[in-house]
């Protein structure tokens, strides 16, 4: 019944920005918009091209990607304003922060209708495991020593619960999310973790959950302290109205499938991160 | 070759390569079938040993517990095998690591399981399902391939075979069925062609015997016409000749359905008789029905009258017409069967005219044969009617009498046939004068065989002519120990001569009016070891007849003129000495020579030789007789008559010949002087010689009586035992010095040494 409305609302605010476009917005040389390599550069470039299009055309300056060479080296790129928009990782964004202040923050990518998510740390659906303090002596699976979701997260958890890792049986690091699941499920651990993702898609093949992180906010997309207010503002509205113009979800579901808008955010979303990777 | 057996053969030739081509399909689909077992199981080897590789890699990624990547491998190599329709990845818990199903639908698959293990320990299972349609397939493409090929091939085959077998069993049969049956159409006209214009005489009846075809042949031959003969019954030639008991076998044999060949004595529709060689076939239908009888014959009758007179031949005697030897013996053998039913006897004769030898070799063979002709003529009128009479060749007769009643019938007639040949014959102008010795034997005192009754009957006729012919004997029983030792005697002279076996005796001779020895009579006497010594009576007439008498004499008489040279060397009185000289002996041609040679060996004087003959040599030839005589005579060499009195005894003939001296038979002299009749005979001959001026020599003086009888005749010598046997050489040399010294002792006359 509001569809209609919804249309006319779109168009009437698209024609306002165009107007507004080519007669206030004063180029400064082109955009730049960085991406950390989780990807291969090419899949990077695939994914995130339609967006980089998109906003060229609404913003009337040209916005370039660029994939940075690692972890390190984009956020130091992102803390330095060397990017002019730069897409991160929750506990990228943790570390820049952290590292060179607050960076203001554009939007968060919503995944399926929410814009967090939580760590899991799983047994197997007929292990006498019930919860986290059953834990000590079992073989534990983990990601890898650097992932959030694979490591610190499950280790806060842990710790939250009072076990130490030590108490672990045996603790060993899978490589992927996937395999922990798998390990899990072929009854080579006892219990492992994983995010949301592979839990739910392994649950009914057998996982069953032993614990939940606290929510965790999305990837996000932040920008360089430099720009002006108007410019972010600009920047911002376009990223939000993505959800509602035609071929917009397009645009998002290239970035990931799941990705059903960008929202809003604020710091304050990632503190619960925050005080798990401190 | 029958429709049939081309229809069989026929059958034969489809069915065979048909055979043939159905087992090599067979072959060809059980070689296939168990062919691909092995293909399927080599298959399946393969792919075990593909997925203990595949399963290899994901048991190294799984124990680096790296499952995602365990998952991959066999994720990847079931992508990456088109023939792998699924594949599953169970782990030791329970858990399906991988679940791979293809979506298209596959027919033919087999299963592969793979246990993966880590030190004992179960790790995970492996289960795939690999598709082999594609392997099916192939095979059923194979197959169908193969198959048609091999229908192809061995229908190719099959046909060749049978184009084969047909050009080379079927086509010669066929062409050959073909040309049968044309030969056979025109068989058919050659075989009525030549029943039509062949010499033998063809008639075909039906079953009943009546005349349905007739050729010209049988028109020529008996000479009914074909209109004439049609229709009428075989009868129509039938002349009587043959019994009933003919027809009735001929008629038994032909409805048996054999054929009958005989001569039949038919009768021509002229009324003459011909004799024809026929044979009746019964022709029968399929069914065995006799539905012809088909007559053929030929008129023989000039071959049959050449039969008769060849059968005459062989059972007649060709010189007398008399039966012959070999009808003689079955005669006989009929008259004995006879005989031995009526319980009646039979008499054989067995008849040998004495002396023919002498009237063949002085008269000739013509006149022989002629008065063996007459002979016969004489035999026949003597007999009966059914007396049977045979000539057995040369001068032997045989007469067989039967249904006599006496046995003085036989001796009747056999007196009536020695009278009748005694009689003298006339032949060509020459009177001759023969006699005949009867030998017979009876049925059955004697024996029931004929052989056995002929050679008995022979024996008797030697007897016959042992006692000196003219007259006949009966066999008895000690006959046949005679002629087995003749036979004997006969054998060992072949060489009696060369075994010097041969001895002279010398016989002395005594003149009656001067008491003194006169001469001596050299006789043969045979030594041998195994008979013993042999009268010359029993030898001499073999030597004569096997001629070997010539030599034998020779010899005699060259012993004799060297025993007399031997009686002059030894100063003694010189002697006559006498010599037999045989009738062959006569007749040789070189007689003269003989003697004379003889002479001159020894160097005797032939003054004091002498010859002495039998009477009957002057009966033959009298004139040749007379010369040889003659030139004896003239040589100086006396001549004497022996046995006179026994043969012709006619007087008016020594008239003729150049005789010196005539030697009374002992016979004669035997009974003398109480015999009268042989006194008057002895007085009548005495007197005859004198008025001829022979002397006469008395033979067989045995008695004193005897010796004063003939000297107070007139006799002018005379031997015997009553003055000296026969004595060998050195005996007699002996005996002679003894009568010497006696005679000069005053003895009446020299006598035998005691």
């Amino acid at each position: 019944m509001h569809r209609p409305y919804n249309s006319f609302q779109t168009c009437l605010l698209l024609l306002c920005f165009l107007f507004q476009g080519t007669v206030i917005a004063a180029p400064s040389g082109p955009l730049r918009f960085g991406v950390h390599p989780y990807l291969s550069v090419d899949e990077i470039n695939r994914r995130f091209m339609p967006l980089v299009e998109y906003l060229t055309r609404e913003l009337g300056t040209e916005v370039k990607l660029q994939v940075s060479k690692d972890y390190e080296s984009h956020i130091t790129l992102t803390g330095s304003n060397s990017l002019d928009i730069a897409y991160l990782g929750p506990s990228s964004y943790v570390s820049v922060v952290k590292q060179y202040g607050k960076k203001p923050i554009l939007g968060r990518l919503e995944i399926t209708g929410k814009p967090f998510f939580f760590g899991y740390i799983i047994t197997h659906k007929n292990s006498p495991i019930q919860s986290l303090h059953d834990l000590p002596g079992r073989r534990f699976a983990f990601t890898s020593s650097g992932s959030t979701m694979g490591y610190r997260v499950p280790k806060y958890m842990l710790q939250q619960a009072g076990i130490k890792l030590e108490q672990l049986g045996e603790q060993r690091f899978l490589g992927n999310h996937e395999n922990v699941a798998l390990g899990v499920l072929v009854g080579d651990f006892d219990a492992g973790a994983v995010k949301e993702e592979i839990f739910l898609r392994y649950q009914n093949r057998g996982l069953r959950m032993l614990g939940r992180s606290e929510p965790i906010s999305e990837h996000v997309f932040v920008c360089s302290t430099k720009l002006k207010q108007q410019e972010i503002q600009r920047i911002k509205r376009a990223l939000y109205a993505l959800k509602d113009i035609p071929g917009g979800l397009q645009i998002l579901q290239s970035i990931k499938s799941t990705v059903t808008n960008i929202v809003p955010g604020t710091d304050r979303d990632y503190n619960s991160l925050r005080k798990i990777m401190n | 070759m029958s429709p049939g057996f081309i229809q069989r053969n026929q059958r034969i030739i489809i069915t065979l390569p048909l055979i043939i081509i159905l087992f090599g399909f067979l072959a060809v689909i059980s070689l296939f079938t168990y062919q691909r077992i092995p293909i399927r199981s080599q298959i399946q080897q393969e792919a075990q040993q593909e997925v203990t590789f595949v399963a290899e890699l994901i048991k190294s990624a799984y124990l680096n517990k790296n499952y995602t990547a365990a998952a991959d491998i066999l994720q990847t190599w079931a992508n990456a095998n088109s023939s792998v329709v699924a594949a599953v990845l169970d782990t030791a818990n329970g858990y399906r690591l991988v679940e791979y199903r293809r979506k298209q639908a596959s027919q033919y698959t087999f299963p592969i399981r793979h246990i993966i293990t880590h030190h004992n320990n179960v790790l995970f299972t492996i289960e795939a399902e690999k598709d082999i349609t594609v392997l099916e397939d192939k095979f059923a493409r194979t197959s169908s391939t193969l198959i048609i090929g091999v229908v192809i091939f061995l229908t190719a085959f099959g046909g060749i075979l049978f184009y084969a077998m047909r050009r080379v069993a079927i086509l010669p049969m066929e062409k050959a069925m073909r040309q049968q049956k044309l030969e056979s159409d025109s068989k058919t006209r050659k075989l009525s062609r030549a029943v039509e214009q062949t010499d033998d005489a063809v008639v075909i009846t039906n079953p009943e015997g009546y005349i349905e075809y007739v050729n010209p042949a049988f028109e020529r031959m008996t000479g009914y016409s074909k209109k004439e003969a049609i229709g009428e019954k075989m009868s129509i030639l039938r002349s009587g000749q043959h019994d009933h008991i003919f027809y009735k076998t001929l008629w038994t044999t032909i409805l048996s359905g054999y054929p009958f060949s005989e001569v039949f004595i038919n009768r021509k529709k002229t009324g003459e008789l011909y004799y024809e060689e026929k044979t009746i076939t019964p022709l029968k239908s399929d069914f065995g029905d006799i539905i012809n009888f088909v007559s053929t014959g030929k008129d023989i009758s000039d071959r049959m009258l050449v039969q008769e007179k060849l059968r005459y031949m062989a059972t007649h005697d060709f010189l007398t017409g008399l039966l012959n030897r070999v009808t003689l013996k079955e005669r006989l053998s009929y008259a004995i069967h006879r005989a031995a039913r009526s319980e009646k006897k039979v008499a054989v004769m067995l008849l040998d005219l004495d002396k023919f030898k002498i009237v063949n070799d002085t008269l000739g063979h013509t006149i022989g044969d002629e008065l063996i002709i007459s002979v016969a003529e004489r035999l026949s009128a003597s007999l009966r009617q059914e007396d049977i009479i045979a000539r057995l060749g040369g001068d032997e007769f045989t007469v067989i009498m039967e249904g006599f009643g006496r046995i003085e019938d036989v001796n009747d007639t056999a007196n009536k046939i020695l009278s009748a040949v005694s009689k003298p014959f006339t032949v060509d102008g020459n009177e001759i004068f023969i006699a005949a010795s009867i030998g017979m034997s009876i049925y059955p005192d004697d024996d029931i065989d004929a052989d056995i009754l002929l050679k008995n009957a022979d024996i008797a006729m030697y007897r016959a002519k042992s006692a000196g012919g003219g007259n006949y004997q009966y066999f008895t029983p000690d006959m046949t120990e005679n002629a087995l030792k003749r036979l004997k005697i006969h054998n060992s002279l072949q060489n009696a001569l060369e075994n010097r076996e041969f001895v002279v005796y010398y016989q002395p001779k005594i003149d009656l009016f001067k008491g003194n020895v006169s001469g001596m009579e050299a006789l043969i006497r045979w030594q041998n070891p195994d008979l013993g010594l042999v009268s010359p009576d029993h030898f001499i007439n073999i030597l004569e007849e096997s001629g070997r008498i010539i030599e034998v004499g020779e010899w005699v008489m060259g012993q004799a003129c060297r025993f007399l040279k031997t009686v002059e060397d030894q100063k003694l009185p010189l002697l006559r000495v006498s010599i037999n000289l045989s009738a062959r002996q006569f007749r040789d041609r070189h007689l003269l020579n003989r003697i004379q040679n003889c002479i001159d060996e020894t160097g005797i004087s032939p003054k004091n030789l002498e010859l002495e003959i039998t009477e009957s040599l002057l009966v033959e030839n009298i004139d040749e007789v007379a010369d040889i005589l003659n030139a004896i005579h003239n040589m100086g060499i006396r001549i004497d008559i022996d046995d006179f009195g026994t043969g012709y005894s006619s007087m008016n003939y020594l008239k003729r010949f150049p005789i010196d001296a005539l030697k009374i038979d002992r016979l004669f002299i035997r009974d003398i002087p109480e015999d009268k009749d042989d006194a008057l005979i002895v007085e009548a001959i005495l007197a005859m010689a004198e008025s001829l001026g022979i002397d006469i020599v008395a033979e067989g003086v045995e008695t004193e009586e005897q010796y004063n009888f003939l000297k107070a005749r007139v006799c002018h010598e005379a031997q015997g035992f009553l003055f000296g046997k026969p004595m060998p050489e050195n005996e007699f040399l002996e005996w002679y010095r003894n009568a010497l010294k006696d005679l000069q002792g005053q003895a009446k006359f020299p006598k035998a040494s005691s």
